[in-house]
């Protein structure tokens, strides 16, 4: 179940080995920053949290500026 | 942008690092989970599949698209909940199983998925691994 954010490109085709035309999307996968990370034993489950983008230091509300104590880079959210 | 995915092994995850496209690999098969495009406020036949109410001879007129009977008379006295009505239609969550990675440009972050996945362009995406 583990994963990524990303952003839609859009489509296009491609060529495979076999010379057939294949339709497939672009998407633009990461780089993303784990923001925080759930324990079994702190949280229950286990799970990362990630961060993907970036975003104004000014338009960053409080609750998640928050998020990003942790980090060093915190308003690059990548 | 936040997000959270459940991982099976954390321990060796540290805070502030990335995770880049290479926990794909290609030709691996993944989940897409993304708001779909909104469609706005739509009838009953585009949103719900409705075949719309018969024809337009024996002087019926403006029923061609329309929903029908949405319930009975004296009894219930009412229209039960959830009786599929017209309404706001797409941006909702969709996810899209058995995708197939077809390329990974590591350096670009780019990944090539084959087929359509939900969205608009440039909306945001979960890829999920299986």
């Amino acid at each position: 179940m583990s994963g990524i954010i990303g952003r839609k490109i859009g489509m296009t085709s491609v060529f495979n080995a076999d010379g057939e035309s294949v339709p497939v999307t672009v998407i633009e996968a990461g780089p993303c920053r784990i923001v925080n990370v759930r324990t079994v034993e702190k949280d229950g489950y286990n799970a990362l949290q990630l961060g993907f983008g970036s975003k104004k230091v000014s338009r960053v509300n409080k609750p998640l500026a928050g998020q990003f104590k942790k980090i060093t880079c915190p308003f690059r959210l990548c | 942008m936040l997000r959270e995915f459940k991982f099976p092994e954390v321990a060796e995850f540290t805070v502030g690092t990335e995770l880049k496209a290479d926990i794909f690999s290609e030709g691996e098969r993944i989940k897409v989970r993304s708001k779909s495009k909104g469609k706005g406020f739509q009838g009953v036949m585009k949103r719900h599949g409705f075949g719309g109410v018969g024809g337009t001879t024996h002087g019926q007129s403006d029923r061609l698209r329309a929903p029908g009977s949405i319930g009975a008379s004296s009894y219930p006295s009412r229209v039960f909940k959830g009786q599929r009505m017209a309404g706001r239609k797409g941006f909702e969550n969709v996810t899209i199983s058995n995708l197939q990675v077809i390329k990974i440009f590591l350096d670009e972050n780019l990944i090539l998925i084959k087929g359509a996945v939900p969205g608009a362009i440039n909306s945001i995406v979960e890829l999920i691994k299986k």
